[in-house]
């Protein structure tokens, strides 16, 4: 069972919401993950179309809405994001993610650290998108973030984990839970860094945007599944070549 | 009045407070948030916060995301 600031989760597969082609096709995927937790974003009101509430359905799915700060740019613009989802859902959880490069979507550390320590002091659940430094992970977890989200690579890119080394150093030194998030392509990839020791993962584009999203959410919950096994049972120890089966003497070679 | 809501100039008749801003705009959903001059406003007053010429209203809404 994965615990985040005293919250239970049962799937450490985290849904996006985004880029779904329709609501229907997200609901769907949303159930047939499994997942506990799914992102919001949020967005000025456009008075020249027809509001369609986002909330009810989701809601109807009985899971925890995890509000971002995307579109921010700097720190106290997240913070001012923040502030706007805590009204608007009625969560103090977050995700901080502040980019503010269009271009690569990368995310800013020293903003990310500046508006962490605000947004802790201010009472909020801080569960920052980050890059894969475990440095800054370390910082983000000392000014008080309840799990750290290292990028495995960026948004959307679907380029799977791009610096296990540094992912490894994350995960074995981070005092709080670790969510491998962004970047993630396949089920493979999902699977590959809840075997390294991943606490959970967050998966939007990979399946919203696969030809069947359904599918491919039970196929992550699948990977996500047999990861966390795999970790929790240990793999057996790299080394150079030995026989598996008994060397004998049969083919009597002389 | 005049005041700016999410960028574009709007007139209402003064008096007004925030849900009879939202009662002009047809804004129905439940489901939004609403900062006046940066500052957010609790549901809980809308009805209580009088706007003034030259407010800067935003309103916001959840919407899906990653």
């Amino acid at each position: 069972m994965l615990t985040i600031a005293n919250h239970n989760f049962s799937s450490r597969l985290f849904l996006g919401t985004g880029k779904y082609a329709s609501q229907s096709a997200m609901q769907s995927s949303l159930s047939a993950s499994q997942t506990n937790m799914a992102t919001l974003a949020l967005r000025r009101v456009d008075f020249s179309k027809r509001q369609s509430d986002v909330l009810a359905p989701l809601k109807a799915l009985d899971i925890k809405l995890l509000p971002n700060t995307s579109g921010a740019r700097t720190a106290s613009e997240a913070v001012s994001a923040a502030l706007i989802a805590r009204e608007l859902l009625a969560t103090n959880w977050l995700k901080l993610e502040i980019h503010p490069n269009p271009h690569h979507l990368l995310p800013d550390p020293i903003a990310t650290v500046k508006a962490a320590e605000q947004l802790v002091a201010e009472g909020f659940v801080v569960l920052p998108y980050c890059s894969a430094d475990p440095l800054l992970c370390q910082t983000l977890a000392e000014v008080g973030c309840a799990a750290v989200m290292p990028l495995a690579s960026p948004i959307g890119s679907n380029r799977g984990i791009s610096m296990p080394d540094m992912l490894a150093y994350i995960i074995e030194s981070s005092s709080v839970p670790v969510v491998v998030d962004a970047g993630l392509g396949k089920p493979s990839d999902a699977c590959l860094a809840m075997e390294m020791g991943a606490d959970a993962v967050l998966v939007n584009t990979a399946i919203a945007s696969a030809p069947n999203p359904t599918g491919m959410a039970q196929c992550f919950a699948q990977a996500v599944q047999t990861g966390r096994q795999t970790y929790e049972y240990g793999l057996a120890s790299h080394g150079s070549a030995q026989a598996s089966s008994p060397l004998t003497e049969f083919f009597n070679h002389g | 009045m005049h005041v700016i809501c999410n960028g574009d100039p709007i007139s209402t008749p003064a008096p007004c407070n925030l849900t009879e801003l939202l009662e002009q705009l047809d804004i129905t959903t439940a489901s939004i948030a609403i900062a006046v001059n940066q500052t957010i406003i609790q549901r809980a007053n809308w009805s209580a916060i009088s706007l003034h010429d030259h407010d800067v209203v935003d309103i916001f809404q959840a919407t899906l995301g990653g």
